[in-house]
């Protein structure tokens, strides 16, 4: 008896082995570097999809979220990942561009990279990045026209962003082209711009916008991730309108919110999640749109998760926005972002 | 052998005595939010601490990130030992950095001069720096606290301003704010090839030497540490306090920029605008300075503690579901443990002097006037 008892546990503890073998195999380690998550769209939109995926068991894998406390943490991690045998680390973020490319050239074999949002110049690792001049373009055409609506075609234009600088001129470039399109006589200096140098001081965002309302401004484009809702909380006070980014924020409580700069990340998530469990990471670099769905403006490329402000956001500025987008996916229309010490000279 | 003879035996060790317990204080604080979290402590702080030392390449991440916290650590020690409350350091690294990692790109001349000059002009800059703070002190009786504070913010955005509008890398999508890299020549060499540690570290070692020769086997060091015990007693020597106190101000900026040339050549390899900031290198050290009674050696064991406690930290989040927050809290109990020693001697009407760097009397309590310090 205490013979097969010892045989029993024996092919037990073998086929427990053996199952650990084959499910240590199988799963996929996925290891997502990012700023603190919190609110912020951007990034809730991937860490979303990745649980999205893994409920749904479509592929065998674990993930962890591993937030960058401060921009020497995105080195560490990055790092860390690797020697912690990650199969895949993707990096979500400018700030990983760096050590990104000094641990993917270090050890090319031991995981799979790819990076959200910039370019690492490395043959190891794919690149996400966006065109979000091209969904701003649209978003200038509304606010060019709302403005117009309102008395004021030629401004002053507003906007709230994180930061200054050529990294996030991206934005302004296509807001102010779009503006300009829709009334050439408006120049560079019909706009005011101001930066929160935080993506979460939601008051400071919201004193520039009060600066700006008292300066005459009709729209003010918010662009600072969570600090928006300053800029928000502002439009409801003062009356102007405005835009939020990322997904859509429109709200039955706040109708001066009129449409969203929208960026789906998540979309990118599933296409990364796709990619490597089919024929596994293809380095390079991906540019992404209009054309693929990735960026747009809601009630324009997108229907609203709410009723459209319709007394504002009027058909007739829908069907000129939609005009452009048309352009901007056929390719009739390009937007190629320029320096933006030349452009604003 | 009887308990007197131990307690004298083991005297060496009671300026540990209150920074371990206020570590220990913190950690069991720290274990309540870990509790409320809903894991456990023991678990957790196994993560940590294998995240923080466990293996070689943790050990050498640990090192890495510890390196410009005992740099800072150090610049602190000087001026506090002295009794000068600077807490300008992160703007002193600033300075340092940046204009290391500009020389060493736009100067004129071959690598080896730009080199030189670039750490020259940069250890120059966190002098001149903190210059500004002790004028200011000297001139117009501006508490030192204030202006160094302050400082610091106008040195991450003069940087930052400089960076944006005049230096600014183009070469890829400019994303960063960020300065061209320097050249691989003139970058400092890893001490393993395949880990980030460099010779930053050694330097941050040598530097901890060098301080502690300085404040305890020069004359420079006996007159400063003078003038932190008492004042009146130092000018009344013959010992001009004022003197005294642009000269640690200035090696404090000195050294503070130094941590900032280190992390340009050895770890970014450029400047990066809120690098410093973000990681509180400066107020980490500072931290590490006031635990260890400003003693060298204790700033180094503290800053590779307080660095380990960032990095398991880090472990924590990549391998559980307790929050990264859980190193800040941690590191917040023990600067307010430390702090809660001060501020109970001061309540009870004596005045905390600091130790001498030897670190033979840390937390000596000498009665002094209270106008003495220069805050």
């Amino acid at each position: 008896m205490k013979k097969y008892f010892g045989l029993l546990v024996c092919v037990f503890i073998g086929l427990l082995l053996v199952s650990g073998i084959v499910s240590a195999d199988d799963v996929q380690k996925v290891a997502i570097i990012l700023d603190p998550v919190g609110v912020n769209p951007f990034l809730t939109q991937v860490v979303d999809k990745f649980a999205e995926v893994k409920a749904a068991g479509t592929y065998p894998m674990e993930y962890s979220v591993i937030e960058c406390a401060d921009d020497t943490a995105w080195s560490e991690n990055i790092r860390a990942s690797v020697e912690e045998g990650y199969d895949l680390i993707l990096v979500v973020g400018w700030q990983g561009a760096d050590p990104l490319n000094e641990v993917a050239t270090q050890f090319p074999d031991k995981a799979q990279y790819v990076i959200i949002d910039t370019v690492c110049d490395n043959e190891n690792v794919k690149s996400y990045i966006f065109k979000p001049q091209e969904a701003a373009y649209l978003i200038g055409i509304i606010a060019g026209m709302v403005s117009a609506d309102a008395g004021k075609p030629e401004g002053p234009f507003g906007g709230v962003h994180a930061n200054p600088g050529q990294g996030s001129f991206e934005w302004r470039y296509g807001y102010m082209e779009g503006i300009k399109s829709v009334n050439p006589d408006v120049t560079n200096e019909n706009f005011i711009f101001n930066y929160t140098k935080s993506y979460t001081d939601a008051p400071t965002a919201k004193e520039l916008a009060l600066q700006q309302a008292a300066q005459g401004c009709v729209f003010i484009n918010a662009a600072s991730a969570v600090a928006d809702f300053g800029t928000f909380e502002a439009a409801l006070e003062k009356g102007f309108y405005t835009s939020g980014q990322d997904y859509d924020r429109t709200s039955p409580d706040n109708l001066n919110i009129i449409t969203t700069q929208v960026k789906y990340t998540g979309i990118v998530a599933g296409m990364i999640i796709d990619e490597f469990f089919s024929t596994g990471i293809q380095p390079g670099v991906v540019s992404l749109g209009l054309a693929e769905g990735v960026v747009g403006a809601t009630y324009i490329t997108d229907d609203g998760v709410n009723p459209r402000n319709t007394e504002v956001l009027t058909d007739e500025i829908v069907a000129r926005a939609r005009e452009a987008a048309d352009a901007i996916i056929s390719g009739e229309l390009v937007l190629e972002v320029p320096l933006e010490e030349d452009y604003m000279k | 052998m009887n308990f007197n003879k131990l307690k004298k035996n083991l005297h060496f060790l009671t300026p540990l005595g209150q920074p371990v317990l206020a570590i220990g204080l913190a950690l069991i604080v720290g274990a309540a939010v870990i509790i409320a979290t809903g894991e456990s402590p023991l678990k957790i702080y196994g993560i940590m601490l294998k995240g923080a030392f466990g293996s070689k390449y943790y050990l050498l991440t640990t090192l890495t990130r510890a390196t410009p916290i005992i740099i800072t650590g150090l610049g602190a020690a000087i001026c506090w030992s002295s009794n000068y409350m600077g807490i300008g350091g992160e703007g002193q690294m600033i300075m340092g950095g940046f204009v290391c990692a500009v020389a060493c790109v736009h100067l004129p001349g071959p690598l080896w001069f730009k080199l030189i000059a670039g750490v020259i002009l940069a250890l120059a800059a966190g002098g001149a720096y903190s210059l500004l703070s002790a004028w200011l002190l000297d001139k117009f009786k501006m508490s030192l606290a204030i202006s160094t504070l302050m400082l610091n913010y106008a040195g991450a955005y003069i940087a930052m301003h400089f960076v944006q509008n005049v230096f600014l890398d183009k070469s890829g999508d400019a994303k960063l704010v960020q300065t061209q890299m320097i050249d691989e020549a003139i970058q400092l060499p890893r001490i393993l090839s395949d880990q980030k540690l460099h010779w930053g570290f050694g330097i941050a070692v040598l530097a901890v030497a060098a301080t502690w020769f300085l404040m305890n086997r020069t004359v420079f060091g006996y007159e400063a540490r003078m003038s932190g015990y008492n004042i009146d007693f130092c000018n009344y020597g013959g010992i001009s306090s004022r003197k005294i106190m642009y000269s640690v101000l200035i090696l404090s900026g000195v050294i503070c920029g130094l941590a900032g040339v280190i992390e340009v050549l050895g770890v970014n390899y450029r400047y990066v605008h809120n690098t410093y900031v973000s990681a509180s290198y400066a107020w980490i050290g500072l931290n590490a300075a006031l635990i260890s009674g400003y003693n060298p050696i204790g700033i180094l064991l503290t800053s590779i503690i307080l660095a380990g406690i960032s990095t398991g930290g880090a472990a924590i989040a990549r391998s559980t579901s307790v929050p990264l927050e859980i190193s800040s809290i941690i590191q917040g109990c023990i600067t307010l443990f430390i702090s809660a020693r001060i501020v109970i001697r001061f309540r009870r009407g004596k005045k905390p002097v600091p130790a001498p760097l030897n670190g033979g009397s840390a937390g000596r309590i000498v009665s002094d006037p209270e106008g003495g310090a220069a805050v």
